[in-house]
């Protein structure tokens, strides 16, 4: 009897335990429709990223429009749940400029002359900030340069911009009320790629 | 005396097993929503009968919770393109025809170079960027002419011309053209080899048959989305 009576009570709180991640995962869900569905809602690119498939998704109108993926990623803090970060700001050693032309410049000269912006000119190594909390440190899986020695100098200064990130940089962030970090990697030309789609003020969205 | 005691010990468990249902905070709750959403939400809140779309997350029952799920999939996936539309990744200058979510057809094109051109007085400024977001197909034209905008002048260093007239500029548009507004169109080329860079003003620019396919398939009112 005692037996049986243990194992209904063992049953019993299991089940009540199941019903509580249930509800967890449901209220989950639904918040997380609700943000996309807004976001979605406006003829905007938005990005939905999802850590733990090592990807982002960018999309319109619930629509997915390209992937990107990364090889690694390290989280620090848990994302907030079906709220959009908006990306304030990407930072870089050396940020893409457009071209200034002056009247004239273009008289005799070919397209390609004139020099023009494209993603081989954007940095594969950067952080994105968001409004909201949330900062992604993008650095490249691959360092790519002429020369061995150029290849190590960049090596080493990646590591080195690293540990400052994660040493100092994200300190001061927490400061500022930052609350959620994300370290990733990922192929270079990847890098470029994510840093050409996003502009200020493009809505992120984070699976949990 | 023991079914009595069992009796008692099972209600005993399934009080207890139901108070754990309900007091049960989740590990991690939703975030609340936008401050904006709240108001709104408050505001409808108030009036004389709450339904359970205003209701906020938390207090949802699960099967209110399990609806709204449904109900907002349905609804995202209403929003979602349908049949054929127009995909644009300007950092590959490539352009993708899809329909019903599978590719068509993929193209390689010409976007925006990005530069920035100021006039001589220094109070008109045009950035040579193709816009990004959700775009429809508006219009449709087949040996278009091109009647040239100021910037194209000034960039040549040449004179603004007085007459209508002496803008316009045939064969350079290609066969076709289809506009997505604010002088934006979808075009032929003339500088085939250029394809794969971001040369252009803005406008995108295909290869012939690409173009050819892409008019074709196209209604006025198909989706063109560019990031």
């Amino acid at each position: 009897m005692r037996k049986l009576l243990l194992i209904i009570l063992a049953m019993l709180t299991l089940c009540s335990e199941a019903m509580a991640i249930d509800r967890t995962a449901l209220e989950r869900e639904v918040a997380l429709l609700q943000a996309e569905y807004d976001l979605a809602s406006k003829p905007q690119i938005y990005m939905v990223f999802d850590p733990n498939n090592l990807r982002v998704l960018i999309k319109c109108r619930g629509a997915v429009l390209k992937e990107i993926h990364f090889e690694r990623i390290k989280q620090w803090g848990e994302p907030a749940v079906g709220v959009s970060y908006l990306l304030k700001e990407s930072i870089a050693d050396t940020k893409p400029e457009r071209k200034q032309l002056a009247p004239g410049d273009a008289a005799d000269k070919t397209p390609l002359e004139l020099d023009f912006m494209d993603v081989a000119d954007m940095p594969d190594s950067y952080r994105m900030r968001f409004d909201g909390g949330m900062e992604i440190y993008v650095a490249p899986s691959q360092i790519h340069a002429d020369t061995r020695w150029e290849r190590f100098k960049r090596w080493c200064r990646e590591q080195y911009k690293r540990l400052q990130w994660q040493f100092t940089d994200m300190k001061k962030a927490r400061q500022e009320g930052y609350n959620y970090f994300v370290r990733t990697s990922m192929e270079p030309s990847d890098a470029r790629a994510l840093y050409w789609a996003n502009r200020e003020g493009t809505p992120w969205l984070v699976l949990p | 005396m023991r079914s009595k005691l069992l009796a008692l010990a099972l209600s005993i468990a399934l009080i207890l097993g139901a108070a754990s249902c309900k007091g049960k905070e989740p590990a991690q709750t939703p975030a609340p929503a936008p401050q904006a959403q709240t108001e709104k939400k408050d505001e409808k809140s108030k009036g004389k009968s709450t339904k359970t779309k205003d209701k906020p997350i938390a207090e949802l029952t699960d099967e209110e919770l399990a609806k709204r799920a449904e109900s907002l999939k349905k609804k995202l996936a209403a929003l979602e393109p349908k049949g054929t539309y127009i995909v644009v990744d300007t950092s590959r200058n490539a352009l993708m025809l899809r329909k019903d979510s599978a590719s068509a057809r993929e193209a390689l094109i010409s976007s925006g170079s990005g530069n920035v051109l100021t006039s001589g007085d220094g109070k008109k400024q045009w950035v040579f960027d193709t816009p990004r977001g959700e775009f429809t197909i508006k219009s449709k034209v087949r040996d278009p002419i091109w009647i040239k905008p100021d910037w194209a002048f000034i960039e040549e260093g040449e004179k603004i011309p007085r007459k209508g007239a002496d803008r316009s500029e045939p064969y350079v548009l290609g066969e076709y053209a289809m506009g997505f507004g604010d002088g934006f169109f979808i075009h032929g080329t003339l500088y085939t080899r250029l394809l794969g860079y971001n040369v252009t003003h803005g406008c995108i620019r295909m290869g012939d048959e690409d173009l050819k396919s892409v008019f074709k398939e196209a209604v006025i009112g198909t989706k063109l989305y560019i990031f």
